[in-house]
């Protein structure tokens, strides 16, 4: 399993979204959910085999650092911090599971029948889950159909990680460019996303 | 912190989401352009290859409500904190009442234990071995014992010596009456003078 290193993430943008939440701004906490949900997924994927177990260790993993977040100090990076959590919520509900088993002896229509994620309560509403296939054949379609200075920006951002002002430097634009930049090349390849539903 | 809901301008949110540009105010987000956000998202981690083979689009809807649910139970479980103390002063206050209702209790077993034991003590003290008149011996000059001997000088003779002379005893009426008060006030005198030697001692 590859250990987080902060120098790919974008820390500082980070760290000023948790100084927000950290200040009682929950709606910030979003960015962070939304920026880390498919990496955190992948890791408790690591523990568990099942896509549902993954995403409800996610789930748990992301409230238990909301929960936690004032005690952030900043030493290293968010990420670093929240995958820390991401392990222990995995491996505490291998463990809770594995007792689970352990402990109940009904028949199996009653093991099918419980929700076996013990404290990873279910959801109210019914998730919505994609096949990520053809989204991903899209998107990555769309970024070929993208201009260089687009498609460049938005990998220096997605990929590198870099802040604005360092791509900036690199491409040799104003700040302003590189933002809208990035946005249109968002934008473009989200118009072809949006093709996928009709 | 005040709470403003902004009309995100497309670019802005992009940068937004980005980390790029935050303000001091706190952040409130359209419906439309948490979308947006989720489609930026996919596009992110494809990039980084980081999608699994599913993906679950209310993950982060769900992360918010679930935080949503949780604040006002802290809330809760703060007023059980400030709650916390009073219970232990309540607590405190039992205690110091036990403990005085103990000690009331116990002061008047002792109190009832002292009484008890100079009430015996005192019967002690009338018992036929200390009577009066051997502790006190004679009170004014008066021996109660001598009531009961006619060796005395001190004789009072209760009548008795009364003669069976009725001429003499009518003669005398007068005399045994005067006589009689006389014992009366003598024996009088010395259960007060008893009962105020006792008391002193």
């Amino acid at each position: 399993m590859n250990l987080p290193n902060d120098n790919e993430f974008a820390s500082n943008q980070d760290a000023a979204i948790v100084r927000k939440v950290q200040e009682g701004d929950r709606e910030a906490y979003n960015l962070l959910v939304l920026r880390y949900q498919h990496k955190v997924v992948q890791i408790a994927l690591k523990f568990v085999n099942n896509q549902a177990d993954a995403n409800d260790i996610a789930q748990e993993a992301f409230i238990k650092a909301y929960k936690a977040i004032g005690n952030f100090r900043g030493e290293s990076g968010f990420y670093t911090w929240l995958y820390r959590i991401v392990v222990n919520t995995a491996r505490t509900f291998l463990e809770s599971s594995s007792k689970h088993r352990n402990n109940v002896d009904v028949d199996a229509e009653d093991i099918a029948s419980q929700d076996h994620q013990g404290a990873l309560s279910s959801n109210e509403t019914p998730d919505r889950i994609i096949e990520s296939q053809e989204l991903q054949r899209t998107i990555m379609q769309a970024l070929t159909q993208l201009p260089t200075e687009l498609r460049q920006a938005i990998t220096l951002r997605e990929v590198e990680g870099l802040a604005y002002d360092e791509i900036a430097k690199l491409t040799g634009v104003p700040v302003g460019t590189v933002r809208s930049r990035i946005f249109r090349a968002r934008q473009f390849i989200e118009e072809k996303m949006a093709l996928l539903d009709k | 912190m005040t709470k403003t809901k902004l009309n995100w301008q497309n670019e802005d949110l992009s940068a937004l989401y980005d980390g790029e540009i935050l303000g001091a105010e706190k952040l409130e987000l359209h419906e439309q352009d948490k979308k947006h956000m989720q489609a930026w998202s996919l596009i992110g981690a494809t990039m980084r290859n980081e999608l699994s083979s599913e993906v679950n689009l209310s993950l982060a809807d769900n992360v918010a409500a679930a935080i949503a649910k949780e604040e006002p139970q802290s809330l809760v479980s703060d007023q059980s904190k400030i709650s916390t103390p009073r219970y232990k002063l309540w607590k405190a206050f039992h205690k110091v009442g036990f403990a005085l209702t103990q000690t009331a209790i116990a002061a008047s077993i002792a109190m009832v234990t002292v009484i008890g034991y100079q009430t015996w003590n005192a019967e002690d003290n009338l018992s036929a071995e200390n009577t009066p008149v051997v502790t006190l011996g004679s009170v004014n000059n008066v021996n109660l014992a001598s009531y009961q001997s006619a060796q005395n000088n001190n004789v009072i003779s209760l009548g008795n010596n009364v003669g069976s002379n009725n001429s003499k005893m009518v003669a005398n009426q007068d005399q045994i009456r005067n006589s009689q008060n006389q014992e009366m006030k003598l024996i009088n005198d010395y259960i007060r003078l008893y009962v105020f030697d006792t008391a002193s001692k």
